[in-house]
């Protein structure tokens, strides 16, 4: 199936004031950003940057201290409407277990109301990235590697063509040809469906060479905003990761 | 006429005499429960009123009392025509022709038959033929006089969303004065309108329930794409229902759980057996096992509510899933289970062991208000379940609180039946049980929402207790 025939629609995010502490360390505070409808956004950064608590922010699975996020004009601790045009992978805990990977798409292309027919069509897309090891294995989610069931969980966000998709560490557990085919697709997804992407990586690589917009995070601190449309990125970490070395 | 006749015959035929002959076994079965739970008092009863002059003019007087539900039965469960089908629309079938076959087929119906066919053998026993001949006719012309009011008031209102709802209050209401005047002297008062309004609240609610399960097979039937592609609502309700029974089946330590409770209820009813023909089971006794036995599997599964759900609960979050479909179909879930108890407890029934009618009640009023308590738990669990795990000896996942809670909500529903019997006596308890849980049965879309409500409020702090356990 075409990606060019779905809807090209996207989202814009906007966070106002956010930030989050446990206990006395501050995780997250983040003044303002805006990410634009259409941006493929890297985020980068050490272990303990924030990274992921800004995901969870992002998608309301953490209580904000203060501030609010906003996809669109629904706020996302206040209003579930986004959650039909959000699609998020973060961790393992998105995944149902105990259920076939056919059965968890179903599950989730069901819950974005797909029809089984449009969900196996779709599926169709990610023939190559599941490499004949997903489908058809007659065995639960909870038997297969941790590379196959990041991939199973990156394949439940992407599948339903959302207009913002949010992805925590999508290379990791990926054996490299994986990795290309992932790179490719999020960039597909991204130019032909106008899909507002974030992810984050601690491979700089892969980051720099598909985002347009590259974050710098430290401490809960967005130390940098990086354009990268002319690859300017590359300089910027370069030298920043050097430094901290 | 006869063609049409024919024709209609032939079409209930294929599609619902299948149903017809579920709904005669349903009705033999249940005869035979009464029959052997009760047979003596029956026996004495009928040798009894044999001996009597008057029995013509007492059926006479309960054969009205009888219309009131005999009316509200058809109001809300006989499919009434009273609009041309398509295919005769295209037929050249006069007015009147049509007009007549409705009649016809209103005469002939089924409905207008089943309570001759469940009192002809005891009128046969205690009335003189001409009497019987009387009341079998008078009962017939009552019921077809109700079908054909029925229909009319039916197609008068075609186009209200409420329309049996009104209609029934209407007619109960003359009903029950009617019933009030012409009974006042076979019966009391207060007892008549104690099981009338009762009935009526019941079968209105179950009417209700009813028509929304016609509208949505109808809209399914209706949809021209095949099984996943019926609204979003209803592909979520099946998947809600998917998600709660394979987690059941797929875990090992659910299994072990329930596994353990058959072993416990196996023991109950062993137990029960053990009471002789002689010796009846005490009324408390009766009372307290059938309650423990029927909420037994809402006792396992319900104090760790959404505990299965914890491992990937994040996911669930982050999609537009309605929660309060989740808890529904957790809700339905825990009924069918303790319906399949009821089932279990068919034969201790048939030995007349165990009051068949206590335990509709109590079924009812654990599935329909008991079990919601139970599911108010999902605000206070805050772990999560390893589903992969043992049950035996394994206390990961398993918190005090929860615990505690839903034995506050058992001993809540427990104390307000034991209260109910006490207070009201057997058969008018029996009712209230019974109207309290078809209540909260047919309202769980309203309360389910508040629990949501209550549950988003306090998400935060539930789904981090789901991450650190």
């Amino acid at each position: 199936m075409a990606l060019e025939n779905l809807n090209k629609n996207s989202m814009e995010i906007y966070i106002n004031n956010l930030s989050k502490k446990f206990g006395e360390k501050t995780a997250l505070s983040i003044s303002e950003l805006k990410i634009e409808s259409g941006d493929l956004v890297g985020v980068v950064g050490n272990n303990g940057a924030g990274k992921t608590t800004m995901f969870r922010l992002l998608l309301d699975l953490l209580k904000a201290d203060s501030g609010n996020v906003m996809f669109d004009n629904y706020n996302v601790a206040k209003q579930d409407e986004w959650k039909l045009n959000t699609g998020s992978y973060i961790e393992g805990r998105f995944l149902i277990d105990f259920f076939y990977p056919e059965e968890y798409f179903y599950f989730v292309g069901n819950a974005y109301g797909l029809s089984k027919k449009e969900v196996d069509d779709r599926l169709i897309m990610y023939q190559s990235f599941m490499n004949d090891e997903i489908l058809k294995q007659n065995k639960y989610i909870k038997h297969f590697s941790a590379g196959n069931k990041q991939k199973i969980g990156i394949i439940g966000a992407m599948m339903i063509n959302s207009k913002i998709l949010i992805l925590d560490e999508p290379f990791n557990f990926l054996d490299p040809t994986s990795q290309l085919v992932i790179k490719k697709m999020l960039q597909k997804m991204n130019e032909e469906l106008g899909t507002t992407i974030l992810i984050s990586s601690h491979n700089l690589q892969h980051i720099m060479d598909i985002s347009s917009r590259v974050l710098l995070l430290e401490k809960g601190l967005i130390l940098k905003d990086i354009d990268n449309k002319d690859d300017e990125a590359k300089l910027e970490l370069d030298n920043y990761f050097d430094l901290n070395e | 006429m006869i063609e049409l006749l024919k024709l209609f015959l032939k079409s209930r035929i294929r599609s619902d005499f299948r149903k017809d002959i579920v709904a005669l076994f349903i009705i033999l079965i249940l005869c035979f429960i009464i029959y052997r739970r009760y047979h003596n008092e029956i026996f004495g009863l009928l040798m009894m009123l044999s001996t009597r002059t008057d029995n013509f003019i007492i059926i006479l007087k309960y054969l009205y009392l009888f219309q009131c539900t005999d009316f509200a039965l058809k109001l809300y469960f006989k499919q009434v025509i009273f609009e041309k089908p398509d295919l005769v629309h295209v037929l050249p079938i006069k007015k009147s022709v049509w007009k007549n076959f409705l009649h016809i087929y209103d005469l002939l119906n089924f409905w207008n038959f089943y309570f001759l066919i469940l009192t002809i053998p005891v009128f046969h026993f205690i009335l003189h033929k001409n009497e019987l001949f009387v009341i079998i006719g008078l009962q017939i012309i009552i019921s077809f006089f109700n079908s054909s009011v029925i229909r009319s008031l039916k197609s008068f209102f075609k186009n209200s969303q409420y329309r049996s709802i009104i209609i029934g209050i209407v007619v109960y209401t003359l009903y029950i004065i009617f019933i009030e005047m012409i009974n006042s002297q076979i019966a009391s008062t207060t007892y008549i309108i104690v099981v009338e309004v009762a009935s009526i609240i019941g079968i209105i609610m179950l009417g209700h329930l009813n028509e929304r399960m016609v509208s949505i097979t109808q809209e399914q039937k209706e949809s021209k794409q095949k099984i996943f592609d019926f609204s979003i609502s209803d592909r979520q309700s099946f998947y809600s229902f998917l998600l709660e029974s394979k987690y059941i089946i797929r875990s090992k330590r659910l299994t072990q759980l329930l596994l353990l409770s058959t072993i416990f209820m196996v023991f109950m009813i062993y137990r029960m057996f053990l009471f002789s023909d002689n010796e009846p089971v005490p009324k408390n006794i009766e009372q307290m096992f059938l309650f423990i036995f029927l909420i037994i599997p809402s006792i396992s599964l319900g104090q760790y509510v959404f505990g299965a759900e914890a491992n990937f609960f994040c996911g669930i979050w982050t999609k537009p899933i309605r929660l309060h479909e989740l808890l529904n179909y957790k809700y339905l879930f825990y009924g069918i289970l303790s319906f399949i108890n009821v089932l279990l407890l068919t034969p201790l029934v048939i030995m007349g062991k165990i009051d068949f009618f206590l335990l509709i009640a109590l079924f009812l009023f654990i599935a329909g208000f008991v079990n919601g308590l139970i599911l108010t738990n999902v605000i206070i669990g805050k772990k999560r379940l390893e589903l992969d795990s043992s049950t035996f000896l394994n206390y990961q996942g398993f918190s005090i609180e929860p615990y505690i809670y839903v034995i506050l909500m058992i001993a809540v529903g427990l104390g307000l039946d034991w209260w109910l019997i006490n207070t009201f006596g057997e058969v008018i308890a029996y009712f209230l049980l019974s109207i309290i849980g078809l209540i909260f049965l047919l309202s769980r879309n309203y309360w389910l929402l508040v629990i949501i409500k209550l549950f988003k409020i306090q998400r935060y702090s539930i789904m981090d207790g789901f991450r650190k356990s």
